[in-house]
């Protein structure tokens, strides 16, 4: 039975037929990664026309464009408020997706994100110290413009709170086997800084304390343009670090001492990606409040459609999918008669939930599985 | 056959800040390119931490290791990783990865900061699946093989790094017994054809005898010798290594056996491969096989057939099939068991054996 197949390998008919095979699993990645292309500028449009007041999409191409020259109030609506706020979900998406793709990969762990492992926790406890200890000095990122200063310490606080959540709980998983323990510790490690950030909350005022309830709602509105020139270079930065480690973070797909074996420089590439998932974690938190369930979630729906866990067409298909997840969901909790009611960390989870219900009863087939 | 590896004066172990902890030294192997080495030992005498050093994963105590006449140290690690490939035991479990793509991973030492494989990266990708003889599943999703599939796609990701040495950590742990003969005769097959230095560590001892062209066994008491497994055979190292109170290395049949008290003397006649399953069957039993003995069983095997017959003093008793051999062999033991404390019940007349 053995014989037969291993004798055929040797004619001119195999390498042909694994050239073909070879070359179908790359077309449809890219057949996929042209369609989110596609996607991502129809819910992009979509989402400046969506909203309170409903704008034509000919208008909205016409001021993207630049063609629409009189000032009208749809012009302005669109310019200073959706076409920031659209920005800032697209790289918000893109950069939580990116970071529990790199938790992912780095931890072996099909469930790991900026969530799970206290990296959202630890991000919340460094604007939480900052929003609520610091009198006017500060005030919340997006309730009112304090300038780049304030914005910079919240945001410095936030970055600096996810990377300590990242640095304990990776250091403690070098002494664990179990990637469940690792999960726990994490959600540990998040418990404790929640407890700490109540401890704050619960000596606040009440004026901040509402502001501090709002952020925890979640929201893509908070970044206008003034704050976009700290937060889009932050984003590109981190994506950035992924989309040059791409070859790297396929090596760690195997574990790090074959990784190591390979000619990784395992340290090195693991501080790298955690200073990098710890930029964008941290960020987003700070803009944006702790959002759910997009880290988990987007990088599993990718692999899904792509087919591979190869980070090659990961990395890209993570950021256009983290576009088009964030969008979809400002979009429904922007809907016209829901502004406030429904807020995007609602909206969110009830998005994500479904898609780690679905990795974790199909747990055998996704990445990564013991 | 040129030397890939040698040790010089090697001590490894474990150093902590306080303490050091030599598992084995005074190391001064080789290894040399076409050639297997098997390195056998029982748990816990170091052969792990040996592979460990002689791959740069964990620091050597003292002395050195030369690979391809570089000291390793010297190595950087992207030299390391096109010198040496490396395969352990646990399971790597990627999901939604082919095949393939896994042993595209093994072009890591020679790829350009942006992974993109070239079409020379492709050529020795398809000769790496080649040769551990599997490019009927390369497009198929890693999960879904077999152990034993499995692991030969990872040597086929270490081939790929184009290595002079392959070093692997009991890569035949989780197989099947049909999947370790394959695997070690794949192994065998490299290392002549390729012309790789393979150290591998087993705890098949009798495969590993059979393939390696060297040992190097570490025996209790931390030492460990190199050698061709006939000459460890004969100088005894190997039952030194692991033979323990209720084993036995039994040289001429390069295998252990349980010892076991003597229940009995029973002498084979006939030959052919018959008697020998017999005499197996009566040694499992506790009888001792001899050539002449005064109250032994007397057991007469056809050649062709595995009909049997069996003379004790006076009684007659013949069968078909070693089942029954051995039932009548435990009845026997059984009878003079109770004959020995004065039981009433007698041996010779209870046997009607007829299958």
């Amino acid at each position: 039975m053995k014989v037969a197949p291993r004798l055929a390998v040797h004619h001119s008919s195999q390498p042909a037929h694994t050239v073909a095979r070879r070359w179908s699993s790359r077309s449809r990645e890219s057949i996929v990664i042209a369609a989110m292309m596609l996607a991502l500028v129809a819910v992009f449009l979509l989402s400046l026309a969506i909203s309170s007041v409903w704008v034509p999409l000919d208008q909205v191409v016409a001021v993207l464009t630049g063609m629409d020259t009189e000032q009208s109030s749809a012009h302005v609506l669109i310019r200073e408020v959706r076409l920031p706020r659209s920005l800032t979900a697209l790289l918000a998406g893109a950069a939580l997706g990116i970071a529990g793709l790199q938790m992912q990969t780095l931890f072996r762990n099909p469930l790991a994100d900026p969530y799970a492992l206290g990296i959202a926790s630890g991000a919340s406890l460094g604007v939480a110290l900052v929003l609520l200890t610091s009198g006017a000095v500060v005030s919340n990122v997006f309730a009112s413009s304090l300038g780049l200063a304030g914005d910079a310490a919240v945001t410095a606080a936030s970055i600096a709170g996810a990377a300590l959540a990242i640095s304990v709980v990776l250091g403690l998983s070098n002494r664990v086997e179990n990637p469940a323990t690792v999960l726990i510790l994490g959600l540990m490690f998040g418990y404790a800084a929640q407890a700490f950030v109540t401890v704050l909350v619960a000596g606040t005022d009440p004026d901040k304390l509402q502001r501090w309830v709002a952020w925890g709602f979640g929201s893509f509105s908070g970044v206008q343009w003034g704050k976009m020139t700290l937060f889009a270079p932050l984003v590109l930065i981190g994506l950035g670090i992924s989309a040059l480690t791409t070859k790297q973070l396929n090596a760690l797909l195997l574990g790090e001492k074959y990784a190591s074996s390979m000619g990784l420089n395992v340290r090195r590439m693991r501080v790298l990606t955690m200073a990098g998932a710890s930029i964008l974690g941290g960020v987003v938190t700070a803009f944006c409040g702790p959002i759910a369930f997009l880290g988990i979630a987007i990088p599993h729906m990718c692999r899904g459609l792509l087919g591979t866990s190869d980070h090659r067409s990961l990395v890209p298909a993570t950021i256009l999918m983290g576009g088009i997840v964030a969008l979809t969901a400002q979009i429904i909790s922007l809907l016209p008669g829901n502004s406030g009611v429904f807020p995007l960390n609602a909206v969110t989870s009830l998005i994500g939930a479904p898609v780690v219900v679905i990795v974790l009863m199909r747990n055998r087939r996704g990445a990564f599985t013991a | 056959m040129s030397v890939a590896v040698q040790t010089i004066d090697l001590a490894i172990g474990y150093k902590t800040r306080t303490a050091r902890q030599v598992v084995l030294d005074g190391l001064n192997l080789t290894a040399r390119t076409g050639e297997m080495v098997c390195l056998l030992g029982t748990n816990g005498t170091g052969k792990s931490t040996l592979l460990r050093t002689l791959a740069r994963i964990q620091p050597a105590l003292s002395g050195s290791v030369k690979i391809d006449g570089v000291d390793l140290g010297q190595l950087s690690q992207m030299e390391l990783a096109r010198r040496i490939g490396v395969v352990l035991t646990e399971r790597v479990m990627v999901g939604a990865l082919t095949a393939r793509r896994v042993v595209e991973l093994g072009r890591y030492p020679y790829w350009d900061w942006s992974g993109r494989m070239t079409q020379a990266d492709h050529d020795v990708v398809d000769w790496a699946i080649e040769a551990v003889s599997a490019s009927h599943l390369a497009s198929r999703d890693s999960m879904s093989l077999s152990d034993g599939e499995r692991q030969r796609f990872m040597i086929a990701r270490a081939l790929a790094q184009e290595p002079s040495i392959l070093l692997l950590d009991e890569p035949t742990a989780f197989l099947d017994v049909p999947s370790r003969v394959d695997l070690m005769g794949l192994l065998r097959r490299l290392a002549r054809d390729e012309q790789l230095a393979i150290v591998v560590s087993t705890h098949d001892l009798e495969l590993a005898l059979r393939m390696a062209d060297t040992l190097w066994l570490v025996a209790p008491g931390n030492r460990l010798t190199a050698g061709t497994p006939e000459d460890a055979i004969l100088a005894g190292s190997v039952a030194e290594a692991f033979e323990a109170e209720s084993i036995r290395f039994h040289p001429e049949e390069r295998a252990f056996r349980i010892v076991a008290d003597t229940r009995g003397y029973a002498i084979v006649r006939g030959n052919g491969l018959n008697a020998v399953l017999a005499a197996a069957v009566l040694e499992r039993e506790g009888y001792q096989i001899v050539s002449q003995a005064p109250d032994a069983l007397i057991v007469t095997v056809e050649r062709e057939t595995t009909s049997w017959q069996v003379t004790m003093g006076g009684s007659h008793h013949s069968g078909a099939s070693f089942g029954s051999l051995a039932e009548l062999a435990r009845a026997l033991i059984g009878a003079k068991n109770n004959t020995d404390e004065n039981s009433p019940a007698s041996a010779a007349q209870s046997s009607e054996l007829k299958t």
